[in-house]
């Protein structure tokens, strides 16, 4: 028993004088390409506009919106309580605040879906996480919260549906630009965490 | 070559019920499935847990480096949980108090009721009655606070200065150290029958 303690001791203690000498792996490529593309495919990395519009109505304290078009575009027309982060800036530092966090569901809008689902891409190769894409983008936003029709058969559903969008355009003035926020105004007050290192971790069950 | 399983597919909850279920088995196997046991630590007459939980520990560090200085597991793909410091203060002393009072902690407290243990069962009540009160004081109470005194992302090895390896050999030294003492402890005491 005692030979086998001694034994057991010598080899962690070897393999730690081992580990402390040697450096860590890192592997080049960041993320692969396979593997970015099932990410994005992920239905959970779409917001749709009826859940943004929700989440607005609500005030979700968790939801910070990034509005990847250009600042010109911005001040025109945006999403109440939207900050702009035009897309050539997504990855500038200041930007950090907003797309490299852990505790904000940042989501990404431009006209369409594309622009914001390039923002998704380059964030999400980088690593970061917590961000989404609004499906359809302003386009869909018009089409079905500022100006809702009743689609598809009238049942339950369907109507609850277009009950909640009429709500909504309502509540949004109905097709009327929101106040944009400017691009240069202070950021807002949310604390905003850096992802550091990644390393080993454990707990107790 | 990592992860072996891609977390976000439909299948995280079939792995979680795999490993979940390897990970009571082995807490059995250890005896955690007795409070006297678990408690034994505190007032000083079995020192399992600690001893489990470090070799736990110390195993899990010293593998994942491992694996890493063989390129099997990249560490850019571990999540490691950001630290806040008085939340964490603040629940450890919530959780230890009622693992002092009730004998179990979450985990274990699963392990014995499942194998009937009448003391878990009234555990795993309370315990559901705890998820109960927080989530309804949530907003008023804890939702502001458990934001507070965020540290980042922290390990041992940035707090000392550091590399990994020199921050493994250190806790390794210091578990075979530690365990030559509780040996030293437990030679002198009697035993407990339970």
């Amino acid at each position: 028993m005692r030979v086998r303690k001694t034994i057991s001791a010598t080899v962690l203690i070897a393999t730690g004088v081992f580990l402390a000498f040697t450096g860590l792996y890192v592997p080049k490529e960041e993320i692969a390409p396979e593997d970015l593309v099932r990410t994005l495919e992920r239905n959970e990395n779409y917001y749709s506009v009826d859940k943004v519009a929700e989440q607005l109505i609500s005030k979700d304290p968790l939801l910070q919106l990034v509005d990847v078009r250009s600042e010109e575009e911005f001040n025109k027309f945006s999403l109440s309580g939207a900050i702009n982060i035009p897309l050539e800036k997504i990855l500038d530092e200041a930007s950090g605040d907003y797309v490299n966090q852990e505790i904000y569901n940042t989501v990404f809008y431009s006209n369409g879906t594309t622009d914001a689902l390039v923002a998704l891409m380059v964030v999400t190769r980088k690593g970061y996480k917590n961000n989404y894409v609004m499906r359809g983008g302003l386009n869909e936003w018009v089409e079905k919260i500022l100006r809702p029709k009743h689609e598809g058969n009238f049942d339950v559903e369907n109507d609850e549906l277009y009950q909640f969008r009429k709500g909504a355009q309502a509540f949004f003035g109905g097709g009327n630009v929101a106040p944009a926020v400017d691009a240069s105004a202070p950021k807002p007050k949310k604390k905003a965490v850096k992802r550091k290192k990644k390393a080993v971790s454990g707990g107790c069950g | 070559m990592s992860p072996l399983i891609t977390p976000g597919s439909e299948f995280d909850l079939m792995w979680a019920f795999i490993i979940g279920i390897g990970f009571g088995f082995l807490l059995e196997a250890a005896g955690f499935s007795t409070s006297r046991k678990l408690v034994g630590l505190f007032y000083g007459y079995d020192f399992t847990v600690l001893k489990v939980f470090f070799t736990a520990a110390v195993t899990a560090a010293t593998g994942l480096l491992l694996l890493n200085h063989f390129g099997v597991v990249d560490f850019g793909a571990i999540y490691v949980p950001t630290t806040f410091l008085w939340p964490t203060l603040v629940g450890g002393a919530i959780m230890g108090l009622g693992f002092l009072l009730g004998g179990f902690c979450p985990g274990t407290s699963v392990c014995a009721a499942a194998i009937g243990k009448l003391d878990a069962l009234a555990f795993v009540g309370g315990l559901v009655l705890g998820i109960l009160f927080y989530t309804l004081t949530f907003e008023s109470i804890w939702m502001e606070f458990r934001q507070t005194s965020n540290l980042g992302v922290l390990l041992m090895s940035d707090v000392m200065g550091v590399s990994y390896g020199v921050s493994v050999l250190i806790f390794s030294i210091i578990a075979i150290a530690t365990f030559l003492l509780v040996s030293k402890i437990k030679e002198r005491i009697a035993d407990v029958e339970y």
